[in-house]
């Protein structure tokens, strides 16, 4: 089992790679305002320009909504040793990011793998950066753990209500990134980020019990973002 | 805004955050994981052998505590830590397992916070909450073996890992829990400790009488259980006696008087 985990996440490893490349291209591409020709067909056909006539207007748009403007990084912060990130910009405040994170005993020195899939939304509290460069943020992430004995439907042998879904958590967090400009041919922005997440049931018993301090349901995460062209 | 503000502003956020990392707690992989600190691995073999060499002298009359469920009831359970600590007549506290709410990592390091604050060496049995996640393997990580028996002072302590739903088995190990039974040593007693009692619904009918019948064929008149959260002392079947230790949050602790000719037990309210 453990084994298959494993290749799973060297494929999504891999494929992200491909991908993270894939879009170098492409913004590369977008940065001369054409499409390269030794971009893949693929894309080259995505990314071409269409034309849509509404009324006595012609609107002209390129499909490149799905491509993730964000890559990430990150260490820590409960959802791996380290996982990856493909984020959006939705609006100026709202970025949301998807994660695939990963943690074993040779990745992390954990005696039992874990992957975790967690969407992070992020909301950025202000437009402009403050201190020219620090952008503080927070929101709540949506994790799901995979691991032993995790699950979110309590098997049919249980009473009803046995136990609370243990396969799903909410991490409120806050946060803050360092975004500098950068003249890279693909990207244009990097940012170096931290931030504290308190899983619901950490956050709970520091609710609930003194002696749970609130900062004992914190955990820390470093990351960083590339932002494409 | 001037460069010189702004760079120093940066520094000292950055100053602030590897200060904060500088405490390990802070940094959490999973909530799953399985990284047990070195200072708390193996505790129950670390902590028996706390009890030695006294634990290998010939049967003279001791006590001892016997707790259960903490869960998450962190600050009851301090309470009952507090009041372990005010009496002086005890060798050792047993916890009949459930030291967790969900087996998350943090909680097992928060047991093992408040359980070494005991003065006296404590023995932790596995309970079924223990199991959920990884919790199984991180109870072994960080107390050894979940079946498990040792010697005191000529009385033999069995230790039974009962769980079924949630380590996804069948049934216990009765082959273990009736070797383990055995009195191979001219014991006085031999006493055994389960989390689950026998009549809880994850017993199946034949796993409830079986436990019974090995108490019955060992020559056994006492059990000692956990899960129920509350206190109580009953014959269910036949002669045989279960006593169920209560969670902290009733302020109740259970002492295990073992007599020269008899067991008995004290339920004091603190």
């Amino acid at each position: 089992m453990t084994e298959v985990i494993k290749y799973c996440f060297r494929c999504i490893v891999l494929i992200g790679i491909i991908l993270v490349s894939v879009f170098d291209v492409k913004a590369q591409a977008d940065a001369g305002d054409s499409i390269r020709t030794d971009m893949p067909k693929v894309l080259q056909k995505a990314y071409r320009e269409r034309t849509v006539v509404i009324k006595k207007d012609t609107i002209t748009y390129r499909h490149r909504w799905f491509i993730p403007g964000q890559y990430k990084l990150q260490y820590a912060g409960s959802i791996g040793f380290m996982s990856v990130g493909f984020g959006y910009a939705i609006t100026p405040t709202y970025q949301p990011a998807l994660f695939f994170g990963y943690l074993s005993e040779n990745f992390g020195g954990s005696k039992n793998s874990v992957v975790s899939i967690s969407l992070k939304n992020s909301f950025y509290f202000t437009k402009q950066p403050l201190f020219r460069y620090f952008k503080p943020y927070g929101g709540l992430s949506i994790t799901w753990g995979n691991t032993n004995n995790t699950f979110k439907r309590l098997p049919d042998y249980y009473p009803k209500e046995y136990y609370f879904q243990n396969k799903i958590h909410f991490y409120p967090f806050l946060g803050g990134e360092l975004k500098f400009a950068i003249n890279n041919r693909y990207f244009d922005g990097v940012g170096v980020y931290t931030e504290f997440s308190a899983m619901d049931a950490y956050l709970l018993e520091a609710i609930r019990t003194k002696y749970v301090k609130p900062h004992m349901a914190l955990s820390m995460a470093v990351g960083v973002t590339f932002y494409l062209r | 805004m001037n460069p010189n503000t702004s760079w120093r502003a940066l520094a000292s956020i950055l100053l602030m955050v590897l200060a904060i990392s500088s405490c390990e707690e802070i940094i959490e992989y999973s909530p799953y994981q399985n990284i047990v600190k070195s200072k708390w691995k193996k505790q129950n073999i670390s902590n028996y052998n706390k009890l030695l060499p006294v634990a290998n002298e010939p049967f003279e009359p001791f006590r001892i505590g016997l707790i259960a469920d903490s869960h998450t009831y962190y600050d009851d359970f301090e309470k009952q830590v507090k009041y372990i600590n005010s009496r002086d007549d005890l060798d050792f506290i047993v916890h009949l397992g459930d030291i967790t709410l969900s087996a998350n990592a943090r909680e097992f390091d928060w047991y093992s916070d408040i359980m070494n604050k005991i003065n006296i060496p404590v023995l932790t049995l596995i309970g079924n909450h223990d199991c959920l996640g990884n919790g199984y393997d991180i109870y072994t990580e960080m107390f050894g073996e979940s079946n498990f028996f040792f010697e005191y002072k000529d009385v033999k302590f069995v230790m039974f890992d009962n769980i079924i739903w949630e380590k996804k088995v069948q049934d216990p190990d009765f082959n273990w829990f009736d070797k383990a039974l055995v009195n191979d040593s001219e014991y006085k007693y031999v006493l055994p400790f389960a989390h689950l009692p026998p009549w809880d619904s994850q017993f199946s009918m034949g796993d409830e009488f079986l436990y019974n019948q090995l108490m019955l064929k060992h020559n056994l008149d006492l059990s000692i259980h956990g899960h129920g959260h509350g206190y109580s002392y009953m014959q269910p079947y036949d002669d045989v006696n279960y006593l169920s230790v209560p969670a902290p949050f009733t302020k109740e602790l259970i002492i295990l008087d073992v007599q020269a000719d008899t067991i008995k037990h004290e339920v004091i309210k603190y």
